[in-house]
C-alpha cells in the first residue's frame, strides 16, 4: 500500500552509457493506511514509553474505528485518538511491563468500511540485543 | 646533499600540485569511485548484513540514511534514520549530514533487493570523506520483514 519503488538494473551496448537504473514509482491505493507498518518498542536503555501508529482513511468517506481483539493485555495499553475527523486516527501504545522479555502481538480494530472491516496493527517489543 | 635532495623533491611536489591545480582536467588526490569499480566487486565490501546492522542499531553506534523519496520516508523508516533522497542528494547532504563526523558509521538503505542505487549513494558519501559507509543488504524490505524498529512521520494538526 502507499508509495512503492522498484529499481531494475539494465545494461546497454553503448560504451558511453554501459549501465542504467530504471526506477518505477507507483502508488498502491488502499482503503486504509497504517503508518508505520507496525508498532515497535525496543532497547531498554532508550525505551520509549509510548509509540504511535497512524491510521488514515484512504477512501472518500468518513472512517470510524472501534476496538476489537487485543492480544497484549497487561503488557501494552492503548488509546485511540481521532486527529482529523473521520480521516486520521492516532493509536497510542504504551508499554506497561517493566521486564525485558520480548513480546509480539496485535490489535484488531473494527472499521465501518465494508472494503476493510477489520484492520490489524502488529505490536513488537524487542528489548534484547542479539548476541 | 640530503638537504638539496629534499629541496628538489619538495619543489617538484609543489610544482606538480600547482600545475595540476591549473589543469582543466585536474587529477583527483582521492581516486574517484565509479560504477565500473562496483561491477568488479570492489564495493561489495560495503554490504552489511541485517544481523550486523541490527547490532549497530541497538548499540546506537550508526546513523541510518534513508535514501528513498520523502513520501516513502514519511510512511515509515528505520527508527532514527535521516532522509537523504537519491534525487536531491547534492542539495540536501549538507543539511542532513552536516553535523555528522566522517568517522561515524553510516548505513545507507533503499527499497528492494537490488543494492546498486544504494551503492551509488554510499560511494558518493565516501567521496565526501565519510569513511565508514555501509549499505544495508536488501534494505528497508528486509528490515521490515524482520520486524525491527520503525517509525513514521505522523500527521500533526495545525494549532493556531
Amino acid at each position: 500500500m502507499g508509495f512503492i519503488i522498484k529499481n531494475a538494473r539494465v545494461y546497454t551496448n553503448d560504451p558511453e552509457f554501459k549501465r542504467a537504473i530504471v526506477t518505477l514509482t507507483a502508488f498502491v491505493k488502499a482503503p486504509i493506511y497504517i503508518l508505520p507498518p507496525y508498532a515497535s518498542f525496543y532497547d531498554s536503555r532508550t525505551r520509549e514509553p509510548a509509540v504511535t501508529v497512524e491510521v488514515r482513511a484512504g477512501l472518500d468517506k468518513r472512517l470510524t474505528l472501534a476496538p476489537g481483539t487485543f492480544s497484549l493485555e497487561g503488557k501494552v495499553a492503548y488509546e485511540i485518538k481521532e486527529i482529523l475527523e473521520g480521516r486520521i486516527f492516532h493509536i497510542r501504545f504504551r508499554d506497561v511491563t517493566c521486564s525485558l522479555e520480548d513480546y509480539k502481538g496485535y490489535l484488531n480494530l473494527k472499521t465501518n468500511y465494508p472494503e476493510k472491516p477489520v484492520i490489524n496493527i502488529r505490536i513488537i517489543g524487542r528489548f534484547l540485543v542479539s548476541p | 646533499m640530503l638537504l638539496q635532495g629534499a629541496i628538489i623533491a619538495v619543489s617538484a611536489m609543489g610544482l606538480g600540485i600547482s600545475v595540476n591545480a591549473l589543469r582543466e582536467d585536474r587529477l583527483s588526490f582521492v581516486p574517484a569511485w565509479s560504477s565500473t569499480q562496483s561491477d568488479h566487486g570492489t564495493v561489495k565490501k560495503l554490504l552489511i548484513p541485517i544481523e550486523r546492522a541490527q547490532e549497530l542499531f541497538f548499540q546506537g553506534e550508526a546513523i541510518f540514511v534513508d535514501c528513498r523519496p520523502r513520501m516513502l520516508y514519511e510512511q515509515g523508516h528505520i527508527t532514527g534514520a535521516c532522509n537523504l533522497p537519491l534525487d536531491s542528494f547534492e542539495k540536501n547532504i549538507g543539511s542532513t549530514l552536516g553535523d555528522i563526523t566522517p568517522r561515524t558509521p553510516l548505513i545507507v538503505y533503499l527499497e528492494g533487493t537490488d543494492s546498486t542505487p544504494a551503492m551509488e549513494v554510499a560511494l558518493k558519501l565516501m567521496s565526501r570523506n565519510y569513511r565508514k559507509v555501509h549499505v544495508l543488504e536488501k534494505g528497508w524490505d528486509l528490515w521490515v520483514a524482520n520486524e525491527l524498529p520503525v517509525e513514521a512521520v505522523l500527521f500533526a494538526p495545525h494549532v493556531p
